[in-house]
């Protein structure tokens, strides 16, 4: 078989490609098709987020009130140098080095494991006070109509919050490949790809810190 | 399995010719440097206690900055293939179009006060409730209540038809009901408007159907 004597056509790269690069260049539109799908799916708790806070301007104004400011804005630093690790992660992979590729993945999964222990730290604050989202919220210490703020609150923190739980269990598959020496063949789509996913996550985050943490 | 031998004699695709980019470290950290002094500004702004709309516009042109910075670079937009920006921005503008048309029905939407015929624009009575409910108790608030619904339903002036339900599910001025039946506001709700006489139930019930049928 010619292919294996080829070097621009390495064993991975599969028969149904035209070349190496088409079979990454596909891997990556159809990653960036599945992130176009993420936006819409959150644009929907977006719209909810406009609709009602043009409707309550008074609820959002005292609901940020609830919110910790600088432990969101702490998360926001952790959630960047997250990203900026999985870049780093990414060149490591494009550049063959293995070292720069496992240290950024872990200094990446403990960023995000960070900004979950800082997410944990405001929700029990939040539960232990009575502050529930929707029916449920019991806090006695605010008036308004805190329960819709906090529905929104909910829904879309702890959505963002499930990607990231998602995302860890990523890049821990990816350290655990890149341990058994892999991605160091040029075939490093799935690092890739999962960078894609984990700035995305960031990306989110970015927008709806100010929107809830920073309304004043 | 001859089939798949390639035809690179033939026409090179696209595909072949786009090489990988391995940018400098130095532009990740200027676009991690960048994002952080974007992140304590956008905090720092914050202080400053900027008027509403104005403090709003600055927050979202900041997180655009940032955004476009990690898609930019971190993301690799910049140097890949253009396919894929198409993609994302036509995304982008389709939220667009999913926000404002959401905004130009709400927008629309007038409040009819059937006792003077006069319309309220929806938002107007719903900020009119969301100011009274800040510093007052959902009773006291009572005809402050948006779409008007507890005084245009003929029944509500019956206790025994207290609107414990939203005329109309569904549409988003529902929301203004505040969640009936939970703890909170929802609780308030019902102790203010329950009556505590056993008619009060099937009335409820008769409310709901009469209220679909508007």
């Amino acid at each position: 078989m010619e292919h294996a004597h080829d070097p621009n056509r390495p064993a991975w790269v599969k028969h149904y490609f035209h070349s190496k690069e088409q079979q990454l260049s596909a891997a990556k539109f159809g990653m960036w098709l599945f992130l176009a799908q993420e936006v819409l799916f959150f644009s929907g708790l977006f719209c909810a987020y406009i609709a009602f806070r043009w409707l309550y301007p008074e609820t959002w104004l005292s609901g940020a009130d609830q919110l910790n400011k600088w432990m969101g804005g702490l998360n926001t630093l952790v959630l960047i140098a997250s990203s900026f690790t999985m870049a780093l992660a990414v060149r490591g992979a494009q550049t063959k080095s293995p070292v720069a590729l496992k240290v950024n993945l872990l200094l990446t999964i403990l960023f995000a494991c960070m900004f979950m222990v800082v997410k944990y730290f405001e929700y029990s604050h939040k539960m232990h006070l009575g502050i529930f989202p929707a029916q449920h919220y019991a806090y006695e210490g605010s008036t308004g109509l805190m329960p819709i703020f906090f529905a929104i609150y909910y829904c879309l923190t702890g959505l963002h919050g499930i990607h990231v739980v998602i995302g860890i269990g990523f890049l821990s598959w990816l350290l655990f490949a890149a341990q058994k020496g892999r991605y160091m063949d040029g075939n490093y789509a799935y690092v890739e790809n999962v960078g894609l996913y984990w700035h995305l996550v960031d990306l989110v985050w970015i927008f709806l810190f100010p929107l809830l943490y920073l309304v004043k | 399995m001859n089939k798949h031998v390639h035809h690179s004699a033939g026409g090179s695709h696209a595909a072949d010719e786009h090489h990988e980019h391995i940018a400098p470290l130095s532009m990740y950290i200027g676009v991690f440097a960048a994002l952080a002094v974007l992140t304590v500004i956008t905090v720092g702004v914050s202080e400053l206690g900027i008027p509403q709309p104005y403090s709003l516009i600055l927050a979202m042109i900041v997180a655009t900055c940032k955004a476009t910075l990690v898609v930019t670079f971190f993301m690799h937009l910049l140097w890949d293939d253009r396919l894929n920006s198409v993609v994302i921005f036509g995304t982008v503008i389709f939220v667009g179009f999913f926000f404002a048309l959401t905004m130009t029905d709400l927008l629309s939407r007038d409040l009819l006060i059937p006792e003077t015929g006069n319309t309220v624009k929806l938002h107007e009575q719903h900020a009119r409730w969301d100011t009274c409910m800040k510093t007052k108790s959902y009773d006291e608030c009572r005809p402050e209540l948006p779409k008007g619904w507890v005084e245009t339903n003929p029944d509500a002036a019956d206790p025994h038809h207290a609107p414990e339900h939203p005329p109309a599910h569904g549409e988003l001025g529902t929301q203004g009901d505040p969640l009936p039946g939970g703890h909170g506001e929802g609780a308030k709700m019902g102790k203010g408007t329950g009556g505590g006489d056993g008619t009060g139930k099937g009335g409820k019930k008769a409310d709901h159907g009469k209220a679909a049928g508007h």
